[in-house]
């Protein structure tokens, strides 16, 4: 429930225009990681569920993604927000 | 009572292999990448210090909607031919029509350390073959094989129509069993020196069965790269090209002007884990007789020409290229369009 919640402060600090670039990169993040056993199953089925539907771009697909990336590789998901200039996102995940 | 499946179209289709060495979710979300990219089926291997291939292929089926799928290849070694059966009917009850059986003797390595003797491939897979498709298609079956005796077997539910097979052939006896049993016959090749004579077996196997070209699925089961940068989809390929090498039959590397001698020493190299050793040893001409890998041109170049030689059903197989989402992408985009007509 903390780390929901803390998603969603993260959330409020990513504008709507840079979802897109950054659920690429969230993607990318996923798919290359060694840690991919270690995903929530419910976090896994949920990404599943929503690129099934093409939703990842969804509000709800993109929280899930970026929780998911979170809880695998915070670092690399915090680096790439700076990339894209999402200076305050990426304070707010360091903070969490 | 054999299925005879239309396989008329003259359009080259097209599958991608997956091993599934990574987490079960991965594996999935690639073949519903490749669903969406337009690729026609997903194979997924099957070895048993990797994922289950069926709970692989079944989790698959829950999220994709379109694509074929089936172990790419399974064996009858590890599990018996009605097991096997037991499997695809299971998985077209989730999929009718989806559903193929890709059927292989086997990688000897991984069946030699469970001290699985790779006894008879051919009898074996040609009385496999039987099975599957007696079962699938809801037969009681009695046979006296040499290698399996069944009294009286039915299965307790039913599917519409019985699971095609399609038999993985390197070997001129394995080519022509496969070409006259089989509903495809998946060729372990990437270059048009190894497709040339498998034809010609091909050829034999099917005038055997009274068949002709165009009744069989030819695919081309190849060891795949691909980036923009030519480098990368080499430097991607080069593992797999090792292994190739290093397993490869005398007369297979003969016919590539490989020296057994080279192919030795990458297997030494393989066995000690060196692998700075094995990628030293890998010369251009190796991955050129046993990959197709290289820029999305160089791609489009030679999976015409197999084409052009009569392959219907051409498989992206291991490595894909260095980001497996990335080539996926990369080969909707600027591969496919230019082979697919």
């Amino acid at each position: 429930m903390k780390l929901l919640t803390s998603i969603e402060n993260v959330i409020q600090k990513i504008p709507q225009e840079a979802t897109g670039p950054l659920q690429k990169k969230l993607t990318d993040i996923l798919l290359k990681s060694k840690k991919g056993q270690m995903l929530d199953p419910n976090l896994a089925k949920s990404i599943l569920n929503n690129y099934h539907d093409n939703d990842l771009k969804s509000p709800e697909g993109f929280k899930t993604l970026l929780e998911a990336a979170v809880s695998l590789e915070k670092e690399k998901v915090a680096e790439k927000m700076q990339e894209l200039n999402l200076n305050e996102a990426a304070a707010q995940l360091g903070g969490n | 009572m054999r299925l005879q499946p239309n396989w008329e179209e003259t359009k080259l289709k097209f599958a991608v292999e997956f091993v599934p060495q990574e987490a079960y979710w991965k594996t999935t979300y690639y073949a519903m990448l490749a669903e969406k990219s337009g690729y026609d089926y997903v194979w997924i291997t099957d070895h048993f210090n990797n994922r289950n291939v069926y709970t692989a292929l079944t989790n698959i089926l829950n999220y994709t909607d379109r694509v074929k799928i089936g172990p790419g290849v399974t064996n009858p070694y590890v599990l018996h031919p009605i097991g096997l059966a037991q499997s695809m009917m299971s998985l077209a009850e989730m999929a009718p029509g989806r559903v193929i059986c890709g059927l292989g003797t086997g990688d000897k390595t991984t069946l030699d350390m469970v001290s699985i003797p790779r006894n008879k491939p051919l009898r074996t897979v040609r009385e496999t073959t039987q099975i599957v498709r007696e079962i699938t298609a809801g037969n009681r079956l009695t046979m006296e094989g040499k290698i399996y005796q069944i009294s009286g077997v039915k299965l307790n539910f039913k599917i519409p129509d019985p699971v095609p097979v399609f038999i993985g052939a390197q070997g001129p006896k394995m080519l022509a069993l496969a070409a006259e049993i089989g509903d495809g016959v998946l060729i372990n090749a990437s270059s048009p020196k190894d497709f040339e004579p498998a034809f010609i077996h091909i050829k034999e196997g099917l005038a055997k069965a009274d068949k002709k070209m165009g009744d069989v699925e030819v695919v081309a089961a190849t060891a795949f790269s691909v980036d923009k940068d030519l480098e990368k989809a080499r430097q991607a390929a080069m593992p797999v090209a090792a292994f190739i090498v290093a397993g490869c039959p005398e007369p297979i590397l003969g016919r590539h002007g490989i020296p057994v001698e080279a192919a030795g020493e990458i297997s030494a190299a393989i066995a000690k884990g060196d692998w700075g050793a094995v990628f030293s040893k890998v010369t251009s001409e190796m991955l050129d007789a046993f990959a197709i890998c290289g820029t999305p041109e160089t791609c489009i170049e030679k999976i015409n020409n197999l084409k052009k030689m009569g392959v219907t059903l051409f498989i992206t197989g291991s490595p894909i290229g260095p980001k497996i989402h990335k080539s996926i992408e990369l080969f909707s985009k600027e591969v496919l369009p230019h082979v697919s007509d």
